[in-house]
């Protein structure tokens, strides 16, 4: 059972109308109602009579929606161009951090450059392990999140959140900036290497097939993260979402 | 009982009117509805839900402003005219009185050819 107003307020989501404007009508409305009850009350009513004549005298929750839409009321950004909101400003960001990351490394490396990883103090080399998580993980996890958030708020249909989710995935598991120290092995000497790549070596030499292996399942766990934590917010969060799961099995 | 409102007769009215009360003090949309239909003597009343899409149409062409105020333990927004609202009062306010005198002329000669 949905809330008083509460059904207007989803058909104009649904419809795209900014959540911002969306909320607002819907407040206003509620604070109508509220003077319409306390004008029946007044004229003698019962709660239940005068809560039930209020919502009569308001009008319909389909027509009431129907009027805002049609009358030119204003559409969120991300109703209007959803690819650009959840495919093309994350895959952008990401992109922008790991550039990020390369240029700071870099600037910090450059106070250390010619040691030896021995040389280099543990703190120093924990600080550019340290980033390069972050960037690897955790801004595209917040990146995914991010995404969530906009098409659950504004009850965008999922299919660009999915084209989204895939590619933050991806880039996330198959770019990087990532320092390694080699160890020494059959006579070559181990050192600092760096690379856009999680590059897995086995016995000293460099593995595509262990690299795509590790790239493609950091990508499908942040995917799964995102993907079930959107189903499971989309039944908590969406009114009338919980009944179409529970008809659903 | 108040007469259903023609909605035939109605296309700018709820606009004009909204925007003469608003000229004399700041109105929220409750009050705005109960004032139109207790000066047109319920001849024209405002849908209770609607009048919100008039106002937040003219408050998009900057033809009123609107500011949340508390009154009474109550949160209300308060919506008052513009410059370019007052403007727009007047041009709506010629443009009716030219019309209904037009129309009232052609009455008052339909009126006068059928008593004769």
């Amino acid at each position: 059972m949905l809330r008083p107003l509460e059904d207007v307020r989803e058909q104009l989501l649904r419809a795209g109308i900014s959540p911002r404007y969306a909320n607002r009508y819907v407040r206003e409305l509620g604070e109508h109602l509220a003077d319409l009850t306390d004008q029946a009350l007044a004229s003698g009513l019962d709660a239940d009579a005068a809560g039930e004549r209020a919502r009569a005298m308001l009008g319909g929750d389909a027509l009431m929606a129907r009027a805002v839409i049609d009358n030119g009321a204003p559409r969120s950004f991300a109703a209007r161009a959803p690819w650009v909101v959840l495919v093309a400003l994350p895959a952008l960001l990401l992109m922008a951090a790991i550039l990020a990351n390369v240029f700071w490394t870099m600037h910090l490396l450059r106070p250390v450059h010619g040691l030896t990883p021995a040389q280099i103090l543990d703190g120093y080399r924990g600080l550019l392990s340290v980033m390069s998580f972050v960037v690897s993980y955790l801004v595209a996890a917040l990146l995914a999140v991010g995404c969530l958030a906009v098409a659950l708020r504004q009850r965008l249909a999922s299919g660009w959140l999915w084209v989204g989710l895939i590619l933050i995935s991806l880039l996330s598991g198959i770019l990087g900036f990532h320092r390694h120290v080699t160890a020494p092995y059959g006579g070559r000497p181990g050192g600092p290497m760096y690379s856009v790549a999680a590059i897995v070596y086995l016995h000293g030499r460099a593995s595509l097939a262990a690299t795509l292996g590790v790239a493609l399942l950091h990508a499908g766990v942040l995917f799964a993260m995102a993907a079930t934590a959107y189903r499971v917010l989309r039944t908590h969060l969406i009114p009338g979402q919980k009944a179409c799961a529970a008809g659903n099995n | 009982m108040p007469r259903e409102t023609n909605p035939n007769f109605m296309a700018g009215v709820p606009e004009l009117m909204i925007l003469r009360l608003l000229q004399q003090r700041a109105m929220y949309g409750y009050e705005l509805v109960q004032a139109i239909r207790l000066q047109t003597g319920d001849v024209v009343s405002l849908g209770e839900g609607a009048v919100y899409t008039v106002l937040h149409a003219l408050e998009r062409e900057a033809a009123l402003s609107s500011r949340r105020k508390t009154v009474e333990g109550r949160s209300r927004i308060y919506y008052s005219l513009t410059a370019r609202g007052l403007r727009r009062y007047r041009d709506l306010a010629d443009t009716w009185t030219m019309l209904a005198g037009a129309i009232q002329s052609v009455i008052g000669r339909a009126g006068d050819a059928s008593a004769t």
